[in-house]
């Protein structure tokens, strides 16, 4: 029995020639918030997807609660609560009315259950609003109590703030910081705003095109990559041939025609500084720097980053 | 089981198919009103006009636009997600929303009888007004069953409103045509028009007079039974098919 809450293996979902999901190993602990950052199109929804068992998995396996979901939905589903995508709702009905029908069909969840749940997300209960005239901010806060709704154990967002301004997304990771620290759920939650997952996540997984290329701690993250040396020089390839000769570094990157990341922060730059300037390499800067995780992101990715 | 036909009938809340249907419903005696009105008909001629023209022609099409509406609303509507996570079990909200349309059809009947009644009135005979009024309740049950292999081929439409709407105008159109003429139907071909085949068992229960003509397309019972477990049973199996493949999608 493992630990995991949600625990895939070697996930894979192949669309047609596409590989959407490929070889994904996550892993949801018990009372965390696990944040999976990707961008457009990663196969955040997708990997959410196979693991609800709202499609089918190619290869590979994925557990909940240390068990398959197919054939157990009915003893798994209560326990969890869902938003994939848009929030699905009937447009000619409001609010309150929605959510009855689904607490409803539940028939588990308690009598005040639909009056809290719009309370934790702000909307107002028994309103006469329509759900078709709703914004897309009330639609997503909708969603999200419906999710919410049945008191589930585990809680799959799929970029629960879309759609919301700063207030609301504030307003909404405050309460899912909350579900978490006070009611002790697990959550697993997508987004492809960094910022948002960085304020909100215990654990992050990185996908993109399918892959999951990291899974760590947040705070190890950014222990790992919080630190490197700005070198700013005169002449980048023989400051670099000199640091390769002379200090033995390999661990470094070019940011540009004049300028050099070091990423062994424990070198004497004394010594370096030294060296360059006695070699002829002007020694613009040097410095300790803080690499943000929008680097980290875009290192890895090897892409453009993300917003 | 009863929460889910609670939950479907609060899905049409405020709908415009709803508030159409009973509006279809309720008009749709006036125009035979008046044709009753000009021609001076007495009751048997009201009741067979509501019949022909309402139960077997107007009834047909208007559950068929409903049932269409019903059956794609979670997938327009993107909650069968929200449905499948319940998770609702499948055959029984099938039946639910089987039972929904079959209230449907029974209102539509009480509706006709009503009319019939009220027409009955203006004209002043309404003579044999109770043994319509099972006459009806039984077309209202019957109809139910003749109405299933358009859900069928709902079901199994992707959700296109044109091209099925366009395929429940022909069904509905093909009984009529067998039910305004007296040419006889093959029994190979009774399963596939079951609106028809009611009408033409029930005939000497409806028909102003029975003709020579009219006696001899008058449907058996053991022919009109087989024709309709025929029916019946291809239907059940392409909607379970159907709703099963909708549903797991
Ligand atoms: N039903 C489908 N048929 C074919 N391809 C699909 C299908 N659903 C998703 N894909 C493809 O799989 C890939 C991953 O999609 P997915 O929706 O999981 O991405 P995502 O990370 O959720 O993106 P976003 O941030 O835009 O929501 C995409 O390239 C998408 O085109
Ligand atoms: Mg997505």
């Amino acid at each position: 029995m493992s630990d995991y809450v949600i625990e895939t293996k070697q996930l894979t979902k192949v669309y047609g020639d596409q590989t959407a999901v490929n070889a994904v190993n996550l892993h949801v602990k018990k009372g965390q918030i696990y944040g999976l950052l990707g961008r457009n199109g990663a196969g955040k929804t997708t990997i959410m997807k196979m693991i609800l068992g709202l499609t089918s998995i190619t290869s590979g396996e994925a557990n909940v609660f240390g068990k398959n979901i197919k054939g157990q939905e009915k003893r798994v589903y209560p326990r969890i609560g869902a938003i994939i995508e848009t929030p699905g709702f009937y447009p000619n009905l409001t609010g309150t009315e929605n959510l009855e029908i689904f607490a409803r069909l539940r028939g588990t969840a308690a009598p005040n259950a639909v009056k809290n749940a719009l309370e934790v997300v702000g909307l107002p209960y028994k309103d006469k609003k329509l759900f078709g005239k709703y914004s897309l901010g009330m639609k997503q806060r909708l969603g999200i109590a419906n999710a919410i709704l049945h008191d589930p154990e585990l809680l799959i967002l799929d970029e629960p703030t879309n759609g919301l301004d700063p207030i609301g997304i504030a307003e909404v990771r405050n309460f899912i910081k909350d579900l978490s620290a006070s009611r002790g759920k697990t959550i697993l939650i997508s987004s492809h705003i960094l910022s948002e997952i960085q304020l909100l996540a215990d654990d992050i997984g990185i996908i993109d095109h399918g892959v999951l290329l990291e899974e760590s701690s947040m705070s190890e993250l950014e222990k790992k990559n919080r630190k490197y040396i700005l070198l700013q020089v005169s002449d980048v390839p023989k400051a670099a041939l000199i640091l390769e000769r002379q200090f033995q570094q390999k661990n470094y990157s070019v940011q540009d025609d004049h300028t050099l990341r070091l990423y062994d922060t424990s070198l004497d730059m004394g010594a370096v500084n030294k060296e360059l300037v006695v070699q002829d390499v002007t020694v613009i800067s040097s410095g300790l720097c803080n690499d943000t995780l929008e680097d980290y992101f875009k290192r890895i990715t090897g892409g453009e980053g993300i917003a | 089981m009863l929460n889910l036909v609670i939950g479907e009938l609060t899905k049409l809340k405020r709908k415009k198919i709803t508030i159409c249907t009973i509006i279809a419903a309720c008009m749709f005696p006036i125009p035979v009103a008046i044709m009753v009105i000009a021609n001076s008909y007495d009751m048997k001629n009201i009741f067979a006009m509501l019949v022909q023209l309402g139960d077997c022609f107007m009834m047909p099409l208007m559950l068929g636009m409903f049932a269409m509406i019903f059956f794609y609303m979670e997938q327009d509507l993107d909650t069968m997600k929200n449905m499948r996570l319940i998770p609702v079990p499948m055959g029984k909200w099938l039946c639910a929303k089987l039972m929904v349309i079959a209230l449907v059809s029974v209102i539509y009947s009480v509706v006709t009888i009503f009319a019939s009644f009220l027409i009955g009135l203006v004209v002043g005979d309404i003579s044999g007004i109770w043994s319509n009024f099972i006459i009806n309740v039984l077309i209202g049950i019957l109809m139910c069953a003749a109405l299933l292999p358009m859900i069928a081929l709902i079901i199994n439409q992707k959700n296109n409103y044109i091209v099925t709407g366009i395929l429940i105008f022909i069904f509905v159109m093909l009984n009529f045509i067998f039910i305004m003429s007296i040419t006889k139907i093959p029994a190979w071909a009774l399963p596939f028009l079951p609106i028809a085949a009611v009408y033409r068992f029930l005939l000497p229960y409806t028909a102003v007079k029975m003709t020579i003509y009219l006696e001899e397309i008058t449907l058996s019972g053991l022919q009109f039974a087989g024709a309709m477990l025929c029916t019946i049973f291809i239907s059940v199996i392409f909607i379970i098919f159907g709703f099963h493949k909708k549903y797991s999608r």
